[in-house]
């Protein structure tokens, strides 16, 4: 797969009378996995619904290869849309289902019955084949949902929220089917408000809050356009108390705290680059055993909460 | 962009009448498992039930007046009152069901042009409704003559012509059920519950009380035109319809209603979305 944007968003806006859906939104989303973050109300099912042409936008447009995707029925062969909403043909078998909507798609028979056997293997649900959906859990009505969207392995995958409703093994079994199928290739647009979920797949995001898109691209790099904040860097070593003593020497580690474990500490720099050379230093000339340095805040939860705390200001 | 990415596809001749197939078919099952059938089934059989209880009770001896009744049964309650409700019922939901159940948007995520989604819909429930109404409107006619005996009947339907309107009334049927199912189909799309139906009720009830220029303005006008056998009924009877539409009125009629209606349930189709939400 090339490198071009798969979905393009150009000006993007939904209003609904006076509330504001989401408002001017200019991305573009790259092949792989993408995670669209943001909390409850931020605006996600309405972007994603504009990207799966189920909303006509109030202005802007949604491309999807290109193509603007608002009542272009052909376009959907290569989309997979997982909604949010928990509703189905309730008299219907998982099978049923699956066939009946498979159908819609073109494919013959055997093919179809193919398609939608696979479909529940994959998300572990071939023993319910042929029970009637309004009989499912929850979580097994999620995953109905999920298989449907992949059944004929759409070019992009868009899931609203899958993980809702799925206990442990199942949270890890979805994300598990969602690597694979970015691994094989194709794209996944995947939403959620659990910002953990979404690190275990992608680190490409878009952030949304309060129907504004805060930040896209990959999450290191937006974390280092943030300026504001410092990079907070954990260290493990064996002697905290003196090394923190030999950090405040320089000049770009604004603070230091120890861990309350007493064998780490938590410095914050502004600049990473010179705080690393510096370290490098002080650990040769002291002779300071290190057995751990990561910086703690180039994840998704950090970014989010910093773009959150400056859209706030 | 080539939008059709698999080897699996079938030409787009069969592909299209695949689609078509699968939504006849889904609204065919959303309709026998619904409450709305219950509907049909009252409605459609109070007739055969109302004929039964008249021949266990007190036989119709005379051809004469078994016709006129069966003429009237048919004009009036079938014409004037059943169909219009059938169709209101499901024609109304047709697109509201979907809506309501939270489900339009597996239908429209498909890559299936939305008209084709709505014209199997429509095509599924005149399947459904006339099938049955057709069979219960022969049954109906089958006990309310079977006292005369076969020979009679026999007579009446291959040699009086019986026959022949007997298939035109189920005609008649059907267009009422595609005109007043197009009506409400519009309606199902704009409104979220079918209040537009009594006053639409009152209107074409009220067909014998209105002006001779505004029933050219009901449906029922036309329909009552094109059913046969008026020679069984009473001059007075029609007096109440004023000056019948001539063949050709009534040809115009139903072109303007179908393409009225029907482009209109296109033109909203293409704009509607998935929000549910606000329903």
């Amino acid at each position: 797969m090339n490198g071009e944007p798969i979905i393009e968003l150009e000006n993007l806006s939904r209003w609904y009378g006076e509330i504001l859906g989401v408002n001017r939104i200019n991305a573009t989303i790259p092949p792989g996995i993408t995670g669209l973050l943001g909390p409850n109300g931020a605006g996600k099912s309405t972007l994603m619904n504009l990207m799966c042409g189920l909303l006509r936008p109030s202005q802007g447009r949604a491309c999807v290869f290109g193509e603007p995707i608002w009542n272009n029925y052909k376009a959907f062969y290569r989309l997979g849309y997982c909604t949010q909403h928990d509703t189905f043909y309730e008299s219907m078998t998982a099978i049923e289902f699956l066939y009946m909507l498979l159908s819609l798609r073109g494919y013959d028979k055997k093919t179809t019955r193919l398609l939608a056997e696979q479909a529940l293997e994959r998300v572990k649900l071939q023993e319910a084949a042929n029970k009637r959906i309004g009989s499912f859990s929850k979580g097994m009505r999620q995953r109905i949902k999920v298989a449907l969207a992949l059944a004929d392995n759409p070019d992009i995958l868009v899931l609203d929220e899958p993980l809702n409703g799925l206990d442990v093994v199942g949270r890890h079994d979805m994300i598990e089917l969602i690597k694979n199928y970015g691994r094989e290739g194709r794209n996944v647009i995947i939403s959620s408000h659990i910002l953990h979920e979404i690190e275990a797949m992608t680190n490409n995001i878009l952030m949304l809050s309060h129907g504004y898109l805060m930040a896209e691209g990959d999450v290191r790099e937006v974390r280092g356009l943030l300026k504001r904040h410092p990079h907070k860097v954990f260290i493990r070593c064996a002697q905290p108390r003196r090394f923190a003593a030999l950090l405040f020497e320089l000049n770009s580690a604004n603070s230091v705290q120890l861990d309350a474990d007493g064998e780490s500490l938590v410095a914050q720099t502004f600049d990473l680059d010179s705080f690393y050379l510096h370290l490098n230093e002080i650990v040769l000339e002291h002779n300071i055993h290190i057995s751990l340095v990561t910086v703690s805040d180039e994840n998704i939860r950090a970014v989010f909460e910093y773009l959150s705390e400056s859209n706030h200001e | 962009m080539n939008n059709q990415p698999t080897t699996w596809l079938s030409p787009n001749s069969i592909r299209r009448s695949r689609q078509i197939l699968t939504i006849v078919n889904l609204s065919i099952r959303r309709y026998l498992f619904t409450r709305n059938m219950w509907v049909l089934i009252i409605l459609g059989g109070l007739p055969l039930i109302f004929v039964t209880l008249i021949i266990l009770s007190k036989p119709i001896t005379s051809l004469t007046d078994a016709n006129r009744a069966f003429q009237m049964t048919f004009r009036i309650y079938y014409i004037h009152f059943s169909i219009f409700f059938i169709a209101s019922i499901f024609g109304f939901s047709l697109l509201r069901k979907e809506v309501d159940d939270r489900t339009l948007h597996y239908l429209f995520m498909q890559p299936v042009n939305r008209s084709l989604i709505i014209f199997s819909k429509y095509f599924g429930y005149i399947v459904v409704t006339w099938t049955y109404l057709s069979a219960a409107f022969l049954l109906t006619y089958f006990i309310m003559f079977l006292p005369f005996g076969l020979n009679v009947m026999k007579r009446e339907l291959f040699h009086m012509g019986r026959a022949v309107s007997l298939i035109q009334e189920c005609f008649v049927m059907l267009l009422a059920l595609g005109l007043y199912g197009a009506v409400s189909m519009v309606m199902g799309t704009i409104f979220k519950s079918a209040w537009y139906g009594i006053i639409f009720y009152l209107w074409e009830a009220g067909l014998p009380y209105l002006p001779s220029t505004f029933k050219y303005l009901t449906i029922s006008q036309y329909l009552q035109a094109i059913t046969p056998e008026r020679s069984i009924l009473p001059a007075s009877f029609f007096e109440l319809y004023g000056d019948i539409p001539t063949a050709f009125e009534c040809i115009l009629a139903v072109i303007i209603v179908v393409g009225f209606f029907g482009g209109l349930t296109l033109f909203l189709i293409r704009r509607y979305e998935c929000r549910y939400s606000e329903t």
